[in-house]
């Protein structure tokens, strides 16, 4: 089993609202290579979902079973690991370090890994190339179309070769053209590297394009 | 890309932050290094001071005054010369010349004239004790006085050259002080009889405006024999270190010599040591204060840091950073500021103290290479400590909160 939820739960402690359920007791498995799609109205615990399933959110119970081992026993520097070695993290707001270039942005996962520098660079520009910025590899976020700043982040996605994408609204700040662009480029990552992406999104058209979709509501599957 | 340009390239991006964070360390770091090479120099230049200045203590007998000693009452007390050796064999540190003295007044025909007895430095040599001490004519330790060619670099005169040091006396030769010679009438290689013995004028000693002019110098042991007073002695001039007789030498040579009275001479030495324990003072309490100052300066510097960068660290939290390389990227940043911090605020500190220390304090201020090594290293200390705790707080981000703001 790829990944497997395990009556997964999740309360937070609002400075309001006192204790929230933001996931209840929720169950799934997903298979390796399956192209993920959850959707929800606003509050139905999906970020918090995918976050949980990056190793970024501890659950309140229940747990989250990644190639048969349990993710939330490994401690901080296990989870920073694991995230290290097979997640790829793909956000609404691209989450580039706006003085770093394109390339250097692609780089900096493998810098943490502490590949050569020579070798970061070979694959960060391959990498670049196979997004279609060849050209702009030298350029800082700033510089770059919302487009090409979210190629961006899905070639530093794919730096350390993950087993799965885990995208937030990868399209939430495109035009429908640009959006229809990075979703062909997950999928094709998906089927020709048969790498899981798991993809949270608002937009019906964007949750098409998953071969398993989930649909929570008040963090509870539907 | 590395970790190191990682760092280097952010610090490069917020240029005005990197300028004041900076900035303060580098102020602080300069004040420190001003006015420690300010009072390096000083108490060289006090050393140098007193070390032309002669002997500045005096050993006497219990019970006399330095009236006595220059008056030389015939009555006036003595104690053995053996004291000398006491203090030869205590290996004091700080005792950097001393000098056994016998004083008394006689009469020559109808003038009467003071006759000292000394011995040459060749005799104190031949005693081997006295030549382990390193008492012999040897140059004033570095932590006393610096070497002469140091001095002259420094703009520090040494008067000792023209002081002659008396290295060879017979005991049938005398030297004979200006005032002196011109009462008694008396010229270099003249002769003149002092209690019915006969002494060659060997020397006419150059005019110093002190009572030395008025003197007759015999050998040591002559002018025992001559007046009858066995091995006594009325005085031993030491010319002590001022840093150690700071320290308490003083007391030390009292605790050697129990049943003496041990004096300084002039109020130069109290007042030139409280100067230099002045300097020190306000340089502990300078360095107190910049490190309570800069390593609080930094830390508020590297925890707004922290907050305009939660987005950043959030993102690398993200792509499987973990806390221990959060830490250390924000404290190898720390320590990239503190070392810039150490050099400019070194060169700073430096220059003001070169350009200031003679229009203020009157001396020559040249750099202190010692002080670039304890600058860096101070620097680097206080930044580091100063970020520890934002640093750690960084690294218990809650990622969560921070990705929803992804």
């Amino acid at each position: 089993m790829f990944l497997q939820i395990d009556n997964l739960s999740k309360q937070y402690n609002h400075h309001t609202d006192g204790l929230v359920d933001a996931l209840k007791d929720i169950t799934f498995t997903i298979e390796k290579g399956l192209f993920v799609t959850i959707t929800g109205p606003s509050g139905a615990g999906k970020s918090t979902l995918l976050l949980m399933l990056g190793g970024l959110v501890h659950p309140t119970a229940g747990q989250v079973v990644f190639n048969n081992e349990s993710l939330y026993a490994l401690q901080h520097d296990g989870l920073a690991g694991f995230r290290r070695r097979h997640v790829g993290f793909v956000m609404q707001n691209f989450g580039l370090i706006p003085y770093l270039s394109a390339l250097q942005n692609v780089m900096v996962p493998l810098a943490l890994q502490n590949i050569e520098t020579a070798e970061q660079q070979q694959r960060a520009t391959n990498l670049l190339d196979s997004v279609g910025l060849t050209g702009r590899i030298n350029h800082l976020p700033r510089e770059l179309s919302s487009g090409q700043q979210q190629r961006v982040a899905i070639a530093r996605a794919m730096a350390n070769n993950p087993s799965m994408i885990l995208a937030d609204e990868p399209t939430g700040n495109l035009d429908p053209a640009l959006a229809r662009e990075i979703l062909e480029l997950l999928k094709k990552l998906n089927v020709e590297k048969n790498i899981t992406v798991i993809m949270v999104t608002h937009s019906p058209q964007a949750a098409e394009y998953g071969n398993m979709r989930i649909k929570l509501k008040e963090g509870q599957l539907q | 890309m590395s970790i190191y340009r990682l760092v280097w390239l952010e610090l490069l991006h917020r240029k005005s932050q990197l300028v004041s964070g900076l900035l303060a360390i580098t102020l602080g770091i300069a004040v420190i290094v001003g006015i420690r090479s300010v009072a390096v120099f000083s108490e060289k230049a006090v050393a140098v001071k007193l070390d032309n200045l002669g002997a500045n203590i005096l050993v006497l007998p219990q019970g006399a005054g330095v009236d006595d000693y220059y008056s030389a009452d015939i009555d006036a007390p003595t104690f053995p010369e053996n004291y000398v050796e006491r203090i030869t064999a205590s290996m004091l540190p700080g005792v950097d010349n001393l000098s056994p003295k016998l004083t008394r007044r006689v009469k020559i025909g109808s003038h009467a004239v003071v006759l000292t007895g000394i011995l040459p430095a060749g005799e104190i040599a031949s005693k081997p004790l006295w030549q382990t001490a390193g008492l012999v004519g040897a140059d004033v330790q570095a932590s006393c006085a610096p070497s002469n060619p140091a001095n002259e670099s420094q703009g520090l005169k040494d008067d000792r050259l023209q002081r002659k040091p008396i290295d060879a006396l017979s005991r049938n030769d005398c030297f004979i002080g200006t005032a002196a010679a011109q009462r008694l009438g008396l010229a270099e290689g003249g002769t003149v009889i002092i209690e019915k013995k006969e002494f060659r004028v060997a020397r006419l000693l150059p005019e110093t405006g002190t009572v030395d002019d008025d003197r007759i110098f015999a050998h040591l042991h002559t002018v025992q024999t001559l007046l009858g007073t066995g091995s006594q002695i009325s005085a031993i001039e030491i010319m002590g270190c001022c840093n150690a007789i700071s320290e308490g030498l003083l007391g030390k040579l009292r605790n050697i010599l129990p049943d003496t009275r041990i004096t300084t001479i002039g109020q130069i030495v109290s007042t030139q040591i409280e100067t230099n324990r002045l300097m020190n003072k306000i340089s502990f309490i300078f360095l107190i204060i910049i490190l309570v100052v800069g390593g609080i300066s930094i830390g508020n510097f590297m925890w707004a840091n922290v907050n305009e960068r939660r987005r950043e660290l959030g993102i690398l939290l993200m792509i499987g950073a973990s806390k221990k390389k959060i830490h250390a990227i924000l404290l190898l940043k720390a320590s990239v500021l503190g070392f810039f911090g150490g050099v400019l605020g070194y060169v700073i500190g430096t220059a003001s103290s070169m350009i200031l220390g003679p229009q203020l304090a009157g001396i020559v201020v040249q750099p202190v290479p010692v002080l670039f090594f304890w600058s860096v290293l101070l620097s680097v200390v206080i930044a580091i400590v100063g970020s520890f705790i934002p640093a750690y707080m960084a690294a218990k981000l809650d990622p969560f909160t921070i990705m929803q703001e992804l």
